[in-house]
């Protein structure tokens, strides 16, 4: 039997055609855009620095409403990923959403390391910029305790240090952060086990930032490197998505470098060991238990995060001693849980209202 | 009795042959694609330098999304979709049957698309001076079996160089290249390699060392960064043709695709799907840690050799610097303990900061 020609084979010519034309006009008056677009929003909200030290730098954000809280907050993000994700663009800023709230907020930003940072422990980012920066803030604000809001990485710090100095910190939230290492749904956590880390860091001192992106979007090749730049030619002639795009995209490739020693014991205690939770941990000797951390709790996580997955981070709540805990969780990925318009209108307001009630 | 020097010399000989080899692996590795493979005469050692200070230099100036770097991505994509398209067309014309010539033909044309795509794409996100190492390795192998059978055939038996097939520096047989790469893996470590072990005379004894470990290192590099690439290559073969079949058997059995793009949309579930299978897999995931690990022991060995053709010229080295970071780090400890002692005595708390 003859095959059937599935559809007209000149219709198909013409959706050719179309399709091709189309795509070019769209490619054309993209350029047209990219070419002027002011796509640059990054950690625009009115901040000041009132605190340095090393590349460690502390910024104090200007109140946009009534404050309603003398206690301030610590915004504590990861080393591998620059904060301003938190405050990528005014409509869509976290940040700015908490100021809204009433919070007094600061931002540590970790910098960028570079060769000479190669020898910083991991015992000196938590014992020593982080404990710093802690006592810098009470001192400022004549306060006992802060509060903190940590995201990925920035919450396995904070939980360590919270967990070493619970004395110093009045509310713990967490977001999007891993402290069970030893899942089977993260692909990172499975590659993790079989990366000789003492080479990597013997080859480079410094772990470049690109290293790290590349196993990022391995997370998923094709869509990451291919797929979303076809989608995105069909909305090339619409600003405010372009916008949105550029904004995302820089912030995705902008990834310091990591201090060589610090990665080493970060990696191999907690990623390959998985000694944190199995209260197997040291910090120059001395024993970590999360069962400290006796203040109040809020573990935030996202559904769609496949970098840090729900089951990494929802173990904390089994295994702190604080009474006062909840755990939310959210439709979203790894940064849209701090760069959405979700984010801002749901996990914003929470985390604001949570910690105001118990400031 | 007079002397026999015959094995002594005929090891040195051996150790010069390498040294050729070596130099030319690094002319290939380091020269600008614009003028042409192989070795450069002329070129002297200062090129070589100039050329790694600049891969240095260019460390972190990879892809970072801003707008006319994201247009020529578009424009990348673009025509790897414009391909898949032209796949979709030919199967509409064809009455969707997987076997006809031309099928085969735009499907063949679909996947170098998509080893390009792989290479362009994937690997650019690579630190750069490790981007161009997995760009060379094709080149390299070629020029390894170059002199392998110039100066090493006579030696060895005929099955310890690989097949032809294995040179064509293409990944359009990806499960044939796999296996090839296996049986090369083993014969190199029974042949090769273990000369490259041999314990090094002379003078230059040390620099020979040096330069052997290197070599070693960069074929062991380029073996591994080779199997992770043909994995790849060949989940996408085996995806466009299941994605084929799969639409053949829907038209068959009554189900209309609608369009080209629910096509599209398909199969980049599908892609998605085998790389994710793939990648959370044991396997996989034990070839990323071994191509990391020979990455990084290529890279220390390498910074190795550089220091030792630097070691002549009045300018400090990255083991030089490394050592100073490190007296400054402890310095900077001490002074933090120092600070905090002297409040203590004082019955205050530390001053900390800049």
């Amino acid at each position: 039997m003859e095959k059937q020609k599935f559809t007209d084979i000149n219709e198909l010519y013409e959706k050719f055609f179309s399709n091709a034309v189309n795509k070019q006009q769209k490619m054309i008056d993209g350029f047209e855009i990219l070419a002027n677009i002011e796509f640059d929003e990054r950690y625009k909200t009115p901040k000041e620095l009132v605190y340095e030290e090393d590349k460690m730098k502390i910024y104090h954000y200007h109140p946009i409403s009534e404050k309603k809280t003398t206690i301030p907050t610590l915004i504590v993000y990861a080393l591998m990923n620059r904060p301003y994700v938190m405050d990528l663009q005014s409509e869509k800023s976290f940040v700015r959403k908490l100021l809204e709230e009433g919070l007094d907020l600061y931002m540590l930003d970790w910098g960028y390391p570079t060769a000479e940072d190669r020898y910083i422990t991991f015992e000196d980012y938590i014992e020593g910029y982080l404990a710093n920066a802690v006592e810098f803030l009470k001192k400022k604000h004549n306060v006992k305790q802060i509060n903190i809001m940590s995201k990925c990485q920035g919450g396995t710090f904070c939980a360590i240090y919270a967990s070493m100095f619970p004395e110093n910190i009045k509310n713990l939230v967490t977001i999007a952060s891993p402290f069970d290492f030893d899942i089977e749904d993260g692909l990172l956590f499975k590659w993790a086990k079989y990366m000789d880390v003492d080479s990597l860091v013997d080859a480079f001192g410094v772990v470049p930032g690109q290293f790290l992106n590349m196993c990022f979007v391995s997370l998923r090749p094709y869509e990451l490197l291919f797929d979303k730049y076809v989608a995105i030619i069909n909305r090339l002639d619409n600003p405010k998505v372009l916008k949105d795009f550029l904004s995302v995209e820089s912030w995705i490739f902008d990834s310091p470098g990591q201090a060589g020693e610090a990665y080493r014991k970060y990696m191999k205690d907690l990623w390959q060991e998985n000694k944190l939770i199995k209260g197997e941990f040291k910090m120059n000797g001395r024993a970590i238990d999360l069962k400290a951390i006796k203040m109040p709790l809020l573990n935030i996580v996202g559904e769609k995060d496949n970098l840090i997955p729900p089951s990494s981070s929802i173990p904390l709540n089994d295994l702190v001693a604080s009474k006062d805990k909840e755990l939310h969780s959210f439709p979203l990925g790894h940064a849209g849980i701090v760069a959405s318009s979700l984010s801002q209108k749901k996990v914003a307001p929470l985390v604001a209202q949570w910690l105001l009630s118990r400031s | 009795m007079e002397k026999n020097n015959e094995v002594f010399r005929q090891f040195m000989e051996t150790q010069k042959n390498m040294f050729g080899m070596w130099q030319k692996m690094a002319e290939m590795s380091f020269a600008p694609k614009n003028q042409g493979e192989g070795a450069q005469p002329g070129k002297d050692f200062m090129d070589y330098f100039k050329e790694f200070y600049e891969l240095n230099q260019k460390y972190f100036a990879g892809y970072s999304g801003d707008p006319t770097q994201l247009y020529q991505r578009i424009n990348e994509s673009q025509e790897t979709y414009q391909k898949m398209f032209k796949l979709w067309y030919e199967l509409n014309k064809e009455g969707f049957s997987s076997t006809s010539e031309k099928i085969n033909e735009v499907q063949e044309e679909w996947y170098k698309e998509y080893t390009r795509q792989i290479k362009e794409n994937y690997v650019s996100y690579l630190p750069e001076p490790l981007r161009k190492l997995v760009e060379d390795s094709a080149k390299l192998m070629e020029s390894y079996r170059e002199a392998s059978i110039k100066f090493w055939k006579p030696w060895f038996d005929d099955t310890l160089i690989p097949n032809e097939e294995f040179f064509k520096g293409d990944f359009y047989n990806p499960g044939m290249y796999l296996q090839q790469l296996k049986n090369w893996k083993d014969n190199y470590e029974k042949s090769f390699g273990k000369i490259m072990d041999l314990p090094a005379t002379g003078f230059n004894r040390e620099h020979l060392v040096k330069q052997s470990e290197s070599f070693d290192k960069y074929i062991q590099f380029g073996m591994l960064v080779n199997e992770v690439l043909a994995n790849i290559y060949k989940i996408g073969q085996e995806t466009i043709q299941k994605v084929i079949d799969d639409n053949v058997k829907m038209y068959e059995a009554g189900k209309k695709i609608e369009n080209f793009e629910e096509f599209y949309e398909y199969w980049v579930k599908e892609i998605s799907s085998a790389l994710d299978k793939m990648h959370f897999s044991k396997d996989f995931s034990a070839l990323m840690g071994q191509a990391l690990k020979a990455m990084t022991d290529l890279k220390i060995e390498a910074d190795k050799l550089w220091e030792d053709y630097l070691s002549y010229y009045p300018i400090p080295k990255k083991s030089d610097m490394d050592s100073l970071y490190k007296t400054v780090y402890k310095m900077k400890r001490e002074l933090t303990a120092l600070r905090k002692e002297i409040s203590e005595l004082k019955g205050q708390k530390p001053e900390s900061g800049n």
